[in-house]
């Protein structure tokens, strides 16, 4: 048991760390997955734009679900499938149970949490009302559409431009619903920009932004939500509600890594990613435990999560540990929302990913003090990770906290 | 004619403007070669990618993703998800096999996006 990773988690970030762990000379990877085949949410992401910066293609989700379970095959990768993990002890023993083996202990070297996130759901949100049937999180609408077949509406309504919600704002359309108008509190789309042209504009779908929902109606099934304007501090307009009947409500409002595991066992969760305190090798601050993927933070593109889990996956496989010479803490400066990973030990090249805090829409500069080193970028959106890599020779001997800003030009 | 879209190619989403004639463009805006490509189409016929289900029948899952192989006319969509809904494709199906070809006449053949096996996939390794 000694050179050996186990990856929690059989969705993309748990599949690129375990091949990559596999890769990088790990004898043995298993993969722990609760449902029924590995893939994860990739299953029913059945639109295509994934896989453009790693495999160079235009791909749907199950293609690059399938492509790295070939690959998890190929390699004699052992996965255990309908499995949950439960428990994380202090010694790295994670306790997982099945139907067939009742309760599993399984000893690694290294641990690589690859959990993913899920959906904040309607008790996440203030909205008052009824709480009839009707009400779905995008991503459950999604499941019931592309993989059991079920249309969960005919009118329907959906609160929040996340990307998933835009994706199945076109999907409802397709398979014959009508998708009265999707609904955003900020006074910018949640969503990524070519989403809102080829899933609403494509479609004339209506997007209102600075609006939100203050009642759901209806006893049995929704009848309808009423619809408000919101002002500069987010709360609704008096006057401005209206009452706008329809059957089914979508709910897009954001992602929370699902860190209940990490938590158990000790792992530091930030605030601001609600995911581990990483290094630049993804270990957290439990020695050769990794963390990867959404269950760190919440990323805009599978190829991120993907590149987190190669660097947690590769690190996770090194059976010498290599102590940091120092750590130093990075620091979110000027117009930064939300920064990835937190710390740098001094081990490898650092890749960051930031989230602007306000819309840059001509070109910016990332400020990485105190190097001497500016990254220009073409714009800085809140909606969009910036992603930029400092090489190991340039942060050599640094000391101190490393400070990043994005500034307009 | 000046026009402005958004190039869709990948995540970026570079703002397009048109200036000219739909015969000899003028396009500004693109940080790479792929938006002058998107921009020339797009004025002339958009064309997507669609991606939908077809009902699977002697498989562990209930549906089948597919895919056109390549772009079609988005003004197409409709009428294809339309056609695709009415067809039933038996398990097992291997990843690109073709399910609709040369659909509505596109001369795109509609593929299949993952395998289904036609049994159970319900198994275990065991470490």
């Amino acid at each position: 048991m000694e050179n050996s990773v186990t990856v929690i988690g059989g969705g993309p970030a748990g599949l690129v760390a375990a091949i990559q762990a596999k890769q990088s000379g790990a004898e043995r990877v298993t993969i722990i997955e609760r449902e029924e085949e590995l893939g994860g949410i990739l299953k029913q992401c059945i639109h295509n734009g994934f896989g453009l910066k790693l495999f160079k293609e235009d791909l749907t989700g199950p293609e690059y679900a399938e492509r790295l379970i070939d690959e998890v095959n190929a390699l004699g990768i052992e996965y255990m499938l309908d499995t949950m993990a439960l428990h994380i002890t202090g010694d790295k023993e994670v306790l997982a149970t099945n139907k067939k083996l009742g309760l599993i202990s399984i000893k690694s070297h290294s641990i690589v949490l690859a959990m993913g996130c899920r959906e904040r759901p309607r008790g996440n949100l203030i909205i008052g009302g009824t709480r009839p049937a009707g009400i779905f999180t995008a991503g459950t609408a999604q499941r019931l559409i592309n993989i059991e077949g079920y249309l969960p509406g005919k009118r329907v309504v959906i609160l929040g431009s996340g990307d998933i919600g835009l994706i199945m704002a076109r999907r409802l359309t397709l398979e014959g619903a009508e998708v009265l108008g999707v609904y955003e509190i900020m006074d910018h789309p949640g969503g990524l920009t070519r989403n809102i042209v080829q899933c609403l504009n494509d479609f004339s779908i209506p997007l209102y932004l600075k609006h939100t929902i203050t009642e759901i109606h209806g006893n049995d099934r929704v009848e309808g939500v009423a619809i408000a304007e919101v002002d500069a501090s987010l709360e609704p307009v008096k006057g401005t509600e209206r009452f706008l009947p329809c059957d089914t409500l979508l709910l897009s409002v954001g992602l929370i890594p699902e860190n209940e595991l990490s938590k158990a066992f000790g792992v530091e969760i930030s605030d601001l990613t609600k995911g581990p305190f990483v290094d630049e090798t993804m270990e957290t601050n439990i020695p050769n435990v990794y963390s990867c993927g959404n269950v760190s933070v919440v990323f805009d593109l599978a190829d991120y999560v993907a590149e987190t889990a190669m660097i947690a996956g590769k690190y996770a496989s090194d059976l010498v540990d290599k102590p940091s010479e120092n750590t130093v803490r990075i620091i979110g400066g000027e117009n930064i929302g939300v920064f990835y990973p937190q710390r740098y030990s001094g081990r490898g090249d650092l890749v960051l990913f930031l989230r602007s805090k306000k819309w840059i829409e001509n070109s910016a500069t990332i400020v990485v003090e105190p190097l001497d080193m500016n990254f220009r970028v073409p714009y800085a959106r809140p909606n969009e990770m910036t992603r930029i890599k400092i090489p190991l020779d340039k942060l050599k001997g640094i000391s101190g906290d490393l400070r990043v800003s994005i500034k307009e030009v | 004619m000046e026009k402005q879209l958004i190039c869709i190619t990948c995540p970026v989403g570079c703002k397009l403007t048109v200036t000219g004639s739909i015969e000899a463009p003028t396009i500004t805006g693109n940080r790479c070669l792929r938006g002058i490509d998107f921009a020339k189409e797009e004025l002339t016929e958009s064309m997507r990618v669609l991606t939908t289900t077809v009902r699977l029948v002697g498989g562990a899952i209930p549906l089948l993703p597919v895919k056109t192989e390549k772009p079609i006319p988005l003004r197409l969509f409709k009428e294809a998800v339309s056609e695709v809904s009415r067809l039933k494709v038996l398990a097992p199906v291997k990843i690109y096999d073709v399910i609709v070809p040369n659909i509505l006449n596109t001369g795109v053949n509609l593929i299949a996006t993952r395998s289904i096996p036609s049994t159970s996939l319900r198994h275990c390794k065991e470490p």
